[in-house]
């Protein structure tokens, strides 16, 4: 009696989740696409604009970080810092950036940005080499704008203002009044949660705040996981997201003691792994191919054209992501 | 008049000798060997005499004495340390640098403890296994499998707490990641951590803590256990050994304990001591840098003995990871005698040829499945991205976790209809699966896992 029903609540549970599962898949929309239904459709009617407007925001990662709860998130763009433009030799290289020992004897780590992105401008660098950096520097951080080599190749990660050339281009002054219909989300309800992880899966991270216990959702597994920042028990995190009934969405996930960043939500709230919306999948299922040149494109420096081009809509981080 | 009143002998050193040792040496007659057999201390461990059969030392591989004497290395070595030891983080470290270089023989007692500790956790768990693989916890010795189990348990909790004291890298963060398992205990786990660790997070309280149930609470308790694990052995004696399918003897011959078991314990012991010592002269115990709260390695992983739940947690909604799943298994340990049996297979490795058989087959089944699950879960299935309208609580947790329960019930169903077992012999195999799959996770968890706890294939994890 007790064995049958014990088999029995196993079999109704993996029935009911088959179910479940399958219901999730046909649903048109979900709670959590609600935010991506609706661009998506604007996207088909005028892919280039959509595409930037969705992107633009999150233009200054660390922007999302610090705009905790008040600010804005269009406002923090100086937060790069100021103009850094130094030469020196590569000591250590890494994915995400370079130490450097500057003429002075000094050492510096010069961040550049997503692998995915400058690893694919085919500019190699190298343990040794000296490089001319034109960046900029915020008193913690250097962010790289361009790195020059010997040979006159260059790598171009950021324009003139300091904006991440991959997340998809600088937004015109036109995104501002565009983007009005299209927000889903005020900038007054991101907010940050600062902790230390105590667990990681596949999918959640669970943080120790100040406040206790907390477990977030990382969305698509391969999606984070490609971005190639690791997250360990221990690490010191922030995380940028927002409340959506009781249930935290993150957009951005910092790990404190390197800067690195995993990016799963634009400023609209829109997960980033779920692609550039229906209507664009017939321009975006060419594949790998096709999102890279987003990624390429973009690098020539005309971020403003590129996010039609490329792909449908390519948002960036899919572009980026296509060209690993 | 003097030889009236002390009737002793008239040499200093036979009267000091006659005070330790009462009889001569056993004499060739029975009743006086069986006089000398019942003074002696051994047989207030012992009874004094015991079944021939059990002295094959294939049966019990002498692994519970080995725990014994594996405990006694600690206590002797443990005290040893407390002279060199003080329990602060400013202190703590450098004391055991000091240890290792200024102190005369401090890096063996060191080795000699952190080795034998760590060997008794595979020991005790070795013993478990002979145990149950023989029936041994069968009628009446039930409760003592249940005190065997708690002595797991505080096995475990001691390496645990001593694992913190040398306050290094390993030191601290294996703690971090050790007792944030404790926070998903509903309702109490945070104010038990708190408890614990004294204050949110791993410091000098948690410090004083550790050692305190290191060198007091854990040893004493483990003391007592230990007293009461071998009374009942001697109450109940242990079972016989015999062979596969061979029904139990009528009668079994017996031998004193003295000298027949007693001379194999000693002759053992001495070997193992042999052995421990040379280990700990040419292996040293890990040392790493000294601990920064600032910085965690990478991976931060927790002491070998809790890599299958970490495993477990990379897997699992760490409630089922840290909390269900090893409840479920405690549980199952200790309720495990109480089964009601259809076979009486004590004293026989395996419960029969044909458990032999399904044992094996439990076995393959674990070494195989468990990597492919791993495999499916790290790299195929993402099961909250496909049920999102769930909470993680069931789509991580409960939803696999049936599942796999669902998978062990056709496993046990197929043994019996598919290789005709006994109940008996269908639930070996499946402890042995369980057991096979929990240290395939804890191998896996330890060798396979890089950085940031990503996984890697044996010949990644090679190079
Ligand atoms: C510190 C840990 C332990 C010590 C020092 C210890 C010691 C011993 C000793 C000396 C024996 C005599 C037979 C032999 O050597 O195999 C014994 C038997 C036994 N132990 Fe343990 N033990 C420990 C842990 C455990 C554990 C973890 C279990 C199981 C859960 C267990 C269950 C039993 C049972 C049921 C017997 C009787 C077996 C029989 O009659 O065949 N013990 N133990």
């Amino acid at each position: 009696m007790a064995q049958k029903t014990v088999i029995s609540l196993l079999v109704v549970t993996i029935v009911g989740a088959f179910i479940i599962g399958l219901y999730d898949a046909v649903r048109p929309s979900l709670a959590s696409d609600a935010a991506v239904e609706e661009p998506a459709q604007v996207a088909a009617v005028l892919p280039t604009a959509t595409a930037e407007i969705l992107v633009e925001p999150l233009a200054t990662a660390d922007a999302l970080v610090d705009a905790a709860a008040t600010t804005p998130l269009q406002q923090s763009l100086d937060n790069v810092g100021d103009t850094w433009t130094r030469d020196g030799v590569i000591t250590v290289l890494d994915d995400f950036g370079m130490t450097l020992e500057l003429s002075d004897g000094s050492s510096v780590y010069v961040e550049l940005g997503p692998p995915s992105f400058w690893q694919a401008q085919n500019v190699p660098l190298m343990v040794d080499e000296s490089v001319f950096v034109n960046g900029f520097s915020n008193g913690e951080q250097i962010h790289a704008a361009t790195v020059l080599l010997p040979d006159g190749a260059q790598l171009t990660l950021r324009n003139e203002t300091g904006q991440p050339l991959w997340s998809g281009g600088t937004g015109g002054g036109n995104v501002q009044g565009q983007s009005e219909p299209l927000t889903q989300v005020s900038p007054e309800d991101w907010v940050t949660f600062s902790g230390i992880i105590s667990s990681v899966s596949n999918s959640t991270v669970t943080l120790k705040t100040s406040d206790g216990p907390m477990t977030v959702q990382l969305g698509q597994q391969r999606f984070w996981q490609d971005q190639g920042v690791t997250l360990a028990v221990g690490d010191e995190i922030s995380v940028l997201g927002i409340w959506q009934s009781s249930q935290f969405q993150v957009a951005e996930i910092t790990k404190t003691q390197t800067g690195e960043r995993i990016m799963l939500r634009d400023p609209n709230n829109r997960p980033l792994w779920a692609g550039p919306g229906q209507n664009a999948q017939g321009s975006g299922n060419s594949g790998g191919q096709g999102q890279s040149n987003g990624g390429q494109g973009s690098s020539g420096g005309n971020g403003q054209g590129n996010g039609g081009n490329g792909q449908g809509n390519g948002n960036g981080y899919r572009g980026g992501r296509g060209s690993n | 008049m003097t030889e009236q009143l002390d009737p002793r002998s008239e040499q200093i050193t036979r009267r000091i000798r006659d005070s330790i040792e009462r009889d001569d040496l056993p004499l060739s007659d029975d009743r006086s060997r069986m006089r000398y057999v019942m003074n002696n201390l051994v047989l207030h461990i012992h009874p004094s005499k015991v079944a021939r059969p059990t002295l094959q030392f294939t049966y019990t591989w002498g692994l519970g004495g080995l725990a014994i004497l594996l405990f006694t290395i600690l206590v002797v070595s443990g005290v040893m340390l407390m002279f060199v030891y003080t329990p602060s983080p400013e202190t703590a470290y450098n004391d055991m640098l000091a240890l290792q270089t200024d102190v005369q023989f401090g890096q063996l007692v060191r080795n000699l403890h952190h080795w034998s500790g760590n060997l008794l956790v595979v020991v005790a768990f070795l013993h478990l296994l002979r145990v149950f693989f023989t029936g041994g916890f069968h009628p009446p010795r039930e409760f003592n499998w249940v005190l065997g189990v708690l002595l797991l348990l505080l096995v475990v909790g001691a390496n645990f707490t001593g694992y913190l004291l040398p306050w290094d890298q390993l030191a601290y963060w294996a703690v971090t990641v050790g007792s944030s398992l404790l926070t998903y205990i509903p309702l109490i786990g945070e104010g038990l951590s708190n408890l614990i660790l004294g204050g949110p997070e791993v410091g000098a309280a948690t410090l004083t803590n550790f050692y305190g149930l290191h060198i007091a609470i854990i040893p004493l308790a483990m003391m007592m256990l230990i007293s009461f694990h071998i009374w009942r052995v001697r109450k109940d004696t242990l079972t016989i050994p015999r062979g596969a399918d061979e029904p139990p003897a009528d009668r079994v011959e017996k031998v004193t304990t003295i000298p027949h078991l007693v001379r194999i314990e000693l002759v053992f012991a001495l070997v193992m001591i042999a052995l421990i010592l040379l280990w700990a002269s040419w292996v040293n115990a890990p040392l790493e840098a000294a601990a920064n709260p600032d910085h965690s390695p990478n991976p931060a992983k927790a002491a070998w003995y809790f890599m299958g739940l970490q495993e477990l947690l990379l897997h699992f909604h760490p409630f089922f990871a840290a909390i269900i799943i090893p409840g479920l298994g405690l549980t199952g340990l200790m309720m495990l005698p109480y089964l009601r049996f259809d076979q009486l297979t004590e004293g026989i490795w395996f419960r029969s040829s044909k458990g032999r058989r399904m044992a094996l087959v439990g076995a393959l089944t674990g070494l195989l499945v468990t990597p492919g699950l791993v495999i499916l879960d790290e790299y195929f299935v993402d099961l909250p991205a496909l049920l999102p309208s769930l909470p993680t609580l069931i789509s991580n947790g409960w939803v696999p976790l049936a599942g796999l329960l669902l998978l062990l019930v056709i496993f046990y169903a197929l043994t019996k209809r598919l290789f005709r077992a006994t109940q008996d012999e269908a639930r070996l195999s499946l402890f042995t699966l369980l057991v096979t799959a929990f240290i395939v996770l804890t191998i896996i968890g330890v060798a396979f896992r890089g950085e940031g706890m990503a996984l890697m294939w044996p010949w990644e994890a090679l190079a």
